[in-house]
């Protein structure tokens, strides 16, 4: 049983707003194995975003302020290395994959521009030595992989002359070429048709396999997940709330956010019959309620979970952060 | 209580006053103006510490001092005094011009953008006319046109200022166009008259504020220009950019009478400026987050 | 004889191109001519049914969408509301029967004037029908409580409530002047899976309570088949597939009926299914391509799909439109 690559220690980071102390991250904890997908779930407003902008190093401090907690990533701790530029922290081989490739990808630059400072980065990292045309040929490579038809046109187009789909294959092509040991893809897929994202996931799960990286993919559905996680781990107000195989999570999920997010999904019941919803609102990150912060929707609460704040813990085969077991 | 989203926008900009020393000293700035200006116009002379008007030759080119802040000009007039008296004058001109600008540009960019089509080509092309002429000249040309004094100094500038606001207030019509509550006020019924006159204009005035805001800046230098080359207030009224004219031909010996006008006139255009700019951020998306 | 509420024949929506850029097959930016948004579609509507319309970006339902409710003419082709063709009327006779079809948004975030208050958001309708302030009054109050909001919350404006309490002010707006059709253009993408979940339920209670048609306009076929009676396909301008709802999930005829279903994923990891390969990307409509229209993507393609564009025949329950439906 080799090491996780990254380990997220009761990482708690809030802003300073002017409404108050606005907790974005209250006590996450999350490892990554080597070679495996795991599945970062949790509505708006939960923090997938922020946790990944952390690990990634892009997460402005200040305002925010990392109160406790560390992110190690082999054997690097990244908070202290996002401190000194961010290039270390990706230099260290962690990519990113945005949702709206139109605003991450560079207007200016050709696509082929982009993957070769990619590449090139990579080379320089591992010391190798390169050209000019043997940086082109693996990109074009690269976008073949991906899926582009035309790869050699390709390269040499603007993202605005490609659609949002083949925009977000150029995304993931950058990110692997980067030969990473981690990927964070946050959202990857929400702004795409359901059959292209349907071709997107089938080809991260084949390309992942072969280039041997790991996966932090964070969606706010539960399906997208479901379809291509290992692992799963369902946030909710700054924390994970569950965590486990996906299979496990799924089929007997122990939190009672899981239990209803699941339960409140159309796709799983084809009768008629009115959704279960999930009572209350997503509490104010200002204010988040003491004790269990689900407590107050949660039809199993008891009077525990008003005061005791309960961690994640083993049970049943995955973990779970819940008073009643 | 609620809270509307103007409400909202006036509470953050004031905290963005507050912080930035900027933004505040722009505040101060323009609220010093206005608080003498209106002082002025309600007391009259008497808000200053000498007369105006009065002419002691004796007292003749004596530099800035405890006695007279600003010194005294060619006739012994009080520098400073004369700067308060000129103060209303300007004001006036900068809010009538800016005022009736935007109101008219708000209109007719928000028309022609909601409409569209053939209203919006001829439309445009009538700003773009206006707008092909170099500012500044054009104001000139029709003040002078016009005559001296100050109403025409107005009207001369409005014939400047209005397009900017038509094409400011066009475009924001283009995207309050788009938006779904447009469509469901279509699909309501309103005609199209009815939907300019409740969402697209009310919506459309943000933009305007702002830019009004900086503009009163701007406003007051053309006023200021346009009075130094003897077309706006005439004299005994003093103007300060009046009074730059007037102070040149001492400008090696008593330069107090020219220049100190003049920082007048840059100090508050730039004022204006600053609190337009916090103004701006305010209304702009990625800062509220 | 059922009377229709709605009735589509062969309802065709071009906008003009010229010079306009769009993303071909190959996902690459080229210039075009003619933008064929809706390009044919007949259908009908009861009253107190749901017909779901299900497609990707680029089918034309949102098109259709806004045709039907008169907000952009339609190039060709009659639509009939309670047997009046709406293509025939005047401006004034139109004001006339808009209570009666209304709309409800996708996006809570810009369906509502943010400069106006919730109970005025709601009123609008009902202010062009009638100058009665307290009846106006009385119904915007009745209707806040349906949607199952406060009283006290009429006077707050837009940025006070939350996405799924904003999208309930839209649907109170939508049903205030009680509406025989009701639109709902993807009235939860832009919402959490659990306020989602709220949504739907209010939606299917309001429908009972009105005895209302809703024509439900979606991405997501889940959603659909959770609301519908019925579920038209849409692809490049033209339904599809048209049937009853289990029937064209369950069994599709159409081969994008078949991908679509099958690259929705199902929140089941065990059920990790292979799709049938669909190829490329979408087409732009503004070059669609010759024959049928889905057959460059299509697996069972042959040279008839390429020269002669199918028909809608009956197969089973459905219509489809396709040379060689999958049959079961």
């Amino acid at each position: 049983m080799s090491d996780p690559i990254l380990s997220i220690n009761d990482l708690t980071i809030a802003f300073e707003t002017s409404e108050g102390k606005y907790s974005a991250l209250n006590g996450v904890n999350l490892k990554i194995n080597p070679s495996e997908i795991i599945g970062l779930v949790g509505e708006s407003g939960c923090g997938k975003s922020s946790l990944a902008l952390a690990v990634i190093g892009l997460l402005p401090v200040p305002p925010a302020k990392v109160l406790h907690g560390s992110i190690t990533f082999k054997g690097d701790n990244l908070l202290k290395l996002a401190e000194n530029g961010i290039e270390k922290v990706r230099g260290t081989g962690i990519s990113m994959v945005f949702q709206e490739p139109l605003t991450s990808l560079n207007p200016l630059f050709t696509v082929g521009e982009q993957i070769s400072e990619a590449i090139t980065v990579r080379l320089q990292r591992e010391g190798s030595a390169h050209t000019k045309s043997s940086v082109e040929a693996e990109g074009i490579a690269w976008l073949r992989k991906v899926g582009i038809p035309d790869p050699q046109g390709a390269f040499h187009r603007y993202p605005h002359e490609l659609s949002g789909g083949m925009r977000q294959r150029v995304m993931i092509a950058m990110a692997l070429s980067a030969s990473p040991t981690l990927m964070i893809a946050d959202e990857p897929t929400s702004a795409l048709d359901v059959t292209t994202q349907a071709q997107i996931l089938k080809l991260v799960r084949k390309l992942v396999e072969e280039v041997n990286a790991s996966v932090l993919f964070i969606s706010h559905d539960l399906a997208v997940v479901a379809q291509i996680a290992d692992r799963v781990a369902v946030m909710y107000t700054g924390m994970i709330v569950e965590e486990g195989p996906v299979v496990e999570v799924f089929e007997k999920p122990l939190h009672g956010y899981t239990q209803a997010l699941l339960g409140s999904y159309p796709g799983r019941e084809s009768s008629r019959e009115p959704l279960k919803v999930i009572p209350g609102q997503v509490p104010n990150l200002t204010r988040i309620p003491l004790g269990c912060p689900f407590h107050p929707r949660c039809v199993r609460a008891q009077d525990k979970c008003k005061t005791v704040r309960p961690l994640l813990k083993e049970v049943w085969g995955h973990n779970v952060a819940c008073a009643l077991y | 209580m609620t809270f509307s989203q103007d409400h909202k926008d006036l509470v953050l900009t004031l905290r963005i006053i507050k912080r930035d020393p900027l933004a505040a000293s722009g505040t101060i700035i323009a609220i010093a103006f206005l608080a003498v200006a209106a002082a002025v116009t309600i007391f009259g002379n008497s808000v200053a510490p000498y007369d105006p008007t009065a002419i002691h030759l004796s007292l003749a080119f004596q530099p800035p001092s405890f006695q007279h802040l600003f010194g005294t000009d060619n006739l012994g007039r009080d520098v400073f005094s004369r700067a308060i008296e000129a103060t209303p004058v300007d004001a006036e001109i900068a809010f009538m011009i800016v005022g009736i600008a935007s109101l008219f540009g708000l209109l007719f960019g928000s028309i022609s953008g909601f409409l569209g089509g053939y209203v919006d080509e001829v439309f445009m092309r009538v700003t773009d006319l206006f707008l092909a002429f170099p500012s500044l000249v054009l104001a000139i040309a029709v003040a002078v046109a016009l005559g001296p004094g100050v109403t025409n100094v107005i009207l001369a500038n409005l014939v400047v200022w209005w397009p900017v606001y038509a094409r400011l207030s066009r475009a924001g019509a283009l995207t309050l166009k788009e938006t779904q509550y447009v469509e469901a006020a279509r699909i309501a019924g309103l005609s199209k008259f009815a939907v300019l006159l409740e969402h697209i204009i009310p919506n459309n005035i943000s933009p305007i504020l702002v830019y009004g805001t900086l503009d009163l800046g701007n406003a007051i230098l053309y006023a200021s220009v346009l009075s130094y080359l003897g077309l706006g207030a005439q004299p005994p009224q003093s103007e300060w950019g009046r009074m730059v004219f007037d102070g040149q031909v001492y400008l090696t010996s008593a330069w107090w009478i020219s220049i100190i006008p003049g920082l007048i006139i840059l100090g508050i255009a730039l004022g204006f400026n600053l609190l337009g700019d916090a103004l701006r951020d305010v209304f702009d998306p990625r800062y509220r987050k | 004889m059922t009377q229709e509420l709605l009735k589509l024949e062969n309802v065709v929506k071009y906008f003009p191109a010229k010079g306009l850029l769009f993303y071909s097959e190959t996902g690459t930016l080229e210039k075009g001519s003619v933008l064929q948004a809706v390009d044919g579609v007949t259908f009908a509507l009861e009253p107190h049914r749901t017909l779901g319309v299900v497609g990707e970006s680029g089918c034309g339902k949102t098109t259709l969408a806004r045709t039907i409710l008169h907000l952009i003419k339609p190039t060709k082709g009659k639509i009939y509301f309670e047997n009046v063709d709406l293509t025939t009327l005047s401006y004034g006779q139109l004001a006339k029967i808009r209570p009666n079809m209304q709309m409800v948004f996708q996006d809570p975030y810009s369906s509502l004037d943010p400069r106006k208050r919730a109970r005025d958001i709601i009123a609008e309708p009902l202010r062009v029908m009638t100058k009665d302030k307290h009846r106006v009054n009385e119904r915007v109050k009745e209707v806040m409580k349906q949607v199952g909001l406060e009283d006290e919350q009429l006077g707050r404006f837009p940025n006070e409530f939350s996405g799924g309490q904003r999208q309930r002010i839209g649907i109170a707006r939508a049903i205030a002047s009680k509406p025989k059709l009701v639109v709902l253009d993807e009235p939860t993408s832009a919402v959490d899976a659990s306020t989602q979940a709220q949504i739907l339920n209010l939606l299917r209670q309001i429908q009972e309570e009105y005895k209302m048609s809703y024509l439900l306009i979606s991405h997501n076929i889940d959603v659909v088949r959770h609301m519908g009676d019925r579920i038209a396909v849409m692809y490049l301008g033209k339904f599809v597939e048209i049937g009853p709802t289990e029937d064209v999930i369950n069994s599709p005829k159409h081969p994008y009926t078949a991908a679509l279903v099958l690259s929705v994923p199902k929140p089941d990891p065990r059920a990790r299914a292979e799709m049938i390969e669909i190829k490329g990307e979408t087409p732009s409509p503004i070059n669609p391509p010759a024959g049928c229209r889905y057959h460059p993507r299509c697996p069972f393609a042959t040279n008839i799909c390429s020269q002669e564009e199918p028909k809608l025949q009956q197969v089973e329950t459905s219509l489809v439109s396709c040379h060689y439906p999958i049959k079961y």
